[in-house]
């Protein structure tokens, strides 16, 4: 008899994530379980706005939702931990580390999700933001002050104020005519979403080999939901699951990679930051950290036992 | 487009009377977001120093302001859109008690809507849930304000139900109905 | 079975009379309740009403609503028919013609076409009358010129649409501009046609002189000042269409202010009628949301898109037989509602026959414009029915001629989709 379980997302129509994890993991479930579960796949908030995916997942009305952490910030806050610019440059390492927390019975498991009555079956964390400008030449750390740079979210906002930069609160779609009419002198983005949005041709510079925040991407299951299904269910999520985190983060750092080379050849000069002012940047950035951790703290959530706990992961995740 | 509707009694004018307060906090909220915004462009242009506040401000509570605090004004004036052309060629009575279901219906929905509101209002203000921002705004004001727009639209709809229950029982208008599409003079003649 | 019922309960509830928006969510709700229970239909309701209100971009709706209000209190708007009249009235139904030409005025400083209707009603109609002007023939152009409101921008439409389908919404506003002026001159010529063909609907004209003619123009400018605060800086990219519409509202009310007409309670009415309408288009997005949800839910969408890509037909047929059925929904449903219950179903489909979805919004907006004027829902007639007092039947009836010049811009644009897509494609 067949399982036929509705996952729910809000990447649109043909996004790398979807294509190189979330697809895979479905088509891997399966298998796995021997054609016993299918999948109903609502992709580009079909079902709701992603800020509203959690909630959703929550009251079963989808039973398996994609949960972007900075987009519940309010709910669950510890789970930003991996968007802040710590100490890795790639996908995967920051994507093992955070599954080493995130999986049932992981530090951030018990302290964020497994409360709200969720269960992460899957993670990714994206490649490192770089900062990425129109006419200002980057050369060092100090040429990025006082740029504006189209920044999201807290922790970003913070970083971008400790360099020295102006953090501007614009959508994704405004972006590019902020850049091209001078609004804003550059953008703190990923190279995967410089082409979607069409911007490589306004930028000329931008930064490499740093880490000035990123972004978490997870899908759970309501707690619920979970112990409703069979083990071998169970376990087909699951080794699908490590199965699928793999193959998506290693797929999101080869699109990195393609991506930054065709931005390259459209005319933008990546920059190495001086080795002095790499190792400042990452006091810099350690404090918006730090900052991050005592705000939580200082509200009654665990904030600097996460980010200790992720900075060990990461330690061992090289 | 939209005229002000007298109330038909003195339940109905109690409710207006909430309604206009409600609508002046949605007034003030929009006028409040034309300010900002200029503010916002001048600051960022003429100093280089953009309003950090500005858009999660808006997006969080003064749109939701907007939104929620006009939503039963708007239906006591017959503001929100309705196809009045088949209306009055329906029978007096069976029209009423039609309306009367609806209205019933869209009380329970009304009242779902702010209950839901109240949950999240409840958990998000027990748990000090804020946004992840430079100013860590707490997200139970916007459950507030949907709560409280839903309450008092939901006695609208309350109010409607029985007001066209009553009107379709009695064969006589006891509620408020927007003003027909027709002109008096050639009110025989209806669209083709 | 449950799709027959919601739909069932759906018509009659709009037939009786209940607000479209109630009609939308309770229907969906009564599918939500069937299909997953009590959870899947609170779990719905506890997000998306919210959802629906708290976007930053969703401002320019109210922010452009809010510029009409004050466009209306300053008085301006009256002044630009005026000057139409002075500029085309010598010809024979001049005034009919200046109409439009002020229906397209008003429509670069409104985004909405039932705000721009009455405006241009209560002006132009009484003036048409006492020239001994046919009320049909009268009526219809109002009605008509009232919907470019929609298409020239700014566009409540428009950007409902690119937020639909997230696009970049000043492309779409500025791709609005030049079939705004082909559906102007189409209304004209339609009139030209009309009087020719009817000697004794319209008076002959009455000349001006070349004195009056630019003394007129000076009550203009502030209307021109307004066109470039909004239109002229999202064209230029000087303001992303968030900022263009708030500084468009604060302009419009400094206007009002320089003019001397926004005294407390005005402005105070402004601020609440602004709100009543913005709460109305957010209402009826709420609910078509909630019917949408159900709709996808049940694959309905899925199917149907599935369905109609399947068929041995070629993409323009199909593109055909979509703007027959957006013109019949036209003849029944708010054009708000339908716009949110079809983009999200149809865009991916007409993307995936090829088609832009720049031109496809425009395009729809258009064929929108002709379901504000044909019965039995025509808001833009009942407007008109209001001021004028006269039938709908006859307004209606006066109205015609006009969807038929429609009609034939609709096909026009279909078979040169570059006369959309030109002017966004010159912009930086
Ligand atoms: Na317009
Ligand atoms: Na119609």
């Amino acid at each position: 008899q067949e399982l036929t379980l509705r996952i729910g997302d809000s990447f649109p129509v043909g996004h790398y994530i979807p294509e190189n994890m979330t697809k895979f993991w479905m088509e891997r479930v399966t298998e796995l379980s021997g054609g016993e579960v299918a999948f109903d796949y609502y992709p580009a908030e079909q079902l709701g706005k992603a800020k509203d995916l959690l909630s959703l997942t929550q009251t079963g009305v989808m039973d398996i939702g994609y949960v972007g952490a900075s987009y519940v910030s309010d709910k669950l806050p510890l789970s930003s931990v991996a968007e802040l610019p710590e100490n890795f440059t790639t996908s995967c390492k920051g994507t093992k580390a955070f599954w080493e927390i995130a999986k049932p019975g992981g530090a951030l498991d018990q302290a964020e999700f497994a409360p709200n009555g969720v269960r992460v079956l899957l993670v990714m964390v994206l490649p490192p933001y770089q900062v990425l400008t129109s006419n200002s030449e980057i050369t060092d750390l100090d040429s990025l002050r006082n740029l504006k740079l189209r920044t999201t979210g807290g922790a970003k906002e913070i970083a971008t104020t400790k360099i020295g930069a102006v953090p501007v609160q614009i959508s994704a779609p405004e972006t590019r005519d902020a850049l091209s009419r001078g609004t804003i002198d550059g953008v703190l983005f990923p190279h995967s979403s410089v082409l979607p949005y069409d911007i490589h041709p306004l930028l000329k510079y931008g930064t490499q080999d740093v880490n000035f925040g990123s972004f978490v991407v997870t899908y759970v299951i309501s707690q619920e939901r979970w112990e409703a299904l069979d083990e071998d269910v169970q376990a087909a999520l699951v080794q699908a699951g490590d199965e699928a985190i793999t193959k998506g983060c290693e797929a999101a750092d080869n699109l990195d990679l393609k991506d930054k080379q065709t931005i390259a050849d459209s005319g933008v000069t990546f920059v190495s930051l001086p080795d002095e002012d790499k190792a400042r940047l990452g006091e810099l950035m350690g404090e918006v950290s730090q900052q991050w951790a005592s705000d939580l703290d200082a509200r009654g959530r665990p904030g600097t036992d996460i980010l200790n706990a992720f900075r060990a992961a990461l330690e061992k995740a090289d | 487009m939209m005229q002000s509707q007298p109330p038909a009694n003195g339940a109905s004018a109690l409710l207006a009377r909430i309604e206009s307060v409600l609508a002046l906090l949605s007034g003030l909220s929009l006028g409040a977001i034309m300010l900002i915004v200029v503010a916002d462009v001048a600051m960022r242009y003429v100093f280089a120093a953009p309003l950090s506040w500005s858009y999660n401000l808006i997006g969080l509570y003064l749109m939701v302001a907007v939104f929620f605090f006009a939503l039963s004004d708007t239906l006591h004036n017959h503001g929100h859109i309705a196809i009045d052309i088949f209306q009055h060629q329906i029978p007096h009575r069976p029209r009423h008690l039609a309306l009367a279901v609806g209205y019933l219906l869209s009380s329970g929905l009304m009242a779902l809507i702010g209950w839901q509101a109240w949950l999240r209002l409840k958990s998000a203000y027990l748990n000090d849930d804020r946004i992840a921002a430079v100013i860590p705004w707490p997200t139970w004001v916007a459950y507030f304000i949907v709560a409280a727009g839903c309450l008092v639209m939901t006695l609208r709809c309350v109010y409607r139900t029985f007001g066209h229950a009553a009107s379709g029982l009695t064969g006589r208008d006891l509620v408020e109905t927007p003003p027909p599409p027709e002109t008096e003079p050639q009110a025989g003649e209806g669209a083709e | 079975m449950t799709i027959a019922l919601v739909l069932l309960a759906l018509v009659v509830m709009l037939v009786i009379g209940l607000p479209v928006a109630l009609a939308m969510a309770v229907s969906g709700a009564i599918g939500l309740y069937i299909f997953g229970g009590l959870p899947v239909l609170s779990g719905i309701l506890r997000t998306s009403p919210l959802s629906t209100a708290n976007s930053y971009e969703i401002i320019t709706i109210p922010m452009f609503i809010l510029m009409a209000e004050f466009v209306i209190i300053s008085g301006v708007a009256n002044d630009l028919f005026r000057s139409a009249t002075i500029w085309v009235g010598r010809i024979k139904g001049g005034v009919a013609m200046a109409t439009a030409l002020a229906g397209a005025g008003f429509g670069a400083i409104s985004g909405s076409s039932t705000a721009a209707a009455a405006t241009l009603a209560s002006t132009s109609i009484p003036a048409m009358m006492k020239e001994g002007y046919e009320p049909k023939l009268a009526g219809g152009v109002v009605a008509i010129s009232g919907t470019l409101a929609m298409l020239i921008p700014p566009s409540i439409a428009l950007i409902l649409y690119g937020i639909l389908a997230d696009i970049s919404i000043s492309a779409l506003l500025i791709a609005g501009v030049i079939p705004g002026l082909i559906v102007t001159v189409a209304i004209i010529a339609t009139i030209a046609i009309l009087v020719w063909l009817w000697p004794e609907s319209a008076p002959a004209g009455r000349a001006y002189t070349m004195r009056e003619k630019f003394a007129s123009l000076k009550r203009v400018g502030p209307m021109i000042l307004l066109f470039f605060a909004v239109t002229g800086t999202i064209y230029t990219g000087i303001a992303t269409p968030t900022e263009a519409s708030g500084i468009g509202a604060f302009v419009a009310m400094l206007l009002a202010i320089k003019e001397g007409r926004l005294s407390l309670p005005a402005f105070s009415g402004a601020l609440r009628r602004a709100a009543q309408t913005s709460c109305m288009i957010l209402f009826i997005i709420l609910g078509a949301h909630i019917f949408g949800y159900y709709f996808t839910l049940a694959r309905v969408t899925n199917d149907l898109t599935t369905w109609v890509g399947g068929l041995p037909l070629s993409p323009m047929t199909i593109m055909v037989f979509i703007l027959l059925g957006y013109i019949v929904l036209g003849f029944i449903m708010d054009q708000i509602a339908i716009l949110i219950l079809t983009v999200p179903v149809v865009l991916p489909l007409v993307i995936s026959l090829g088609f832009d979805p720049i031109w496809f919004g425009v395009i729809i907006v258009v064929t929108a414009e002709v379901g504000m004027v044909t019965p039995p829902l025509g808001m833009n007639v009942f407007v008109v029915a209001r001021y004028t007092r006269r039938p709908l039947g006859e307004l209606f009836r006066g109205v015609m001629p006009h969807v038929w010049a429609h009609l034939l811009v609709i096909a026009l644009l279909t078979a040169f989709p570059a006369i959309i897509l030109w002017l966004p494609s010159t912009m930086q």
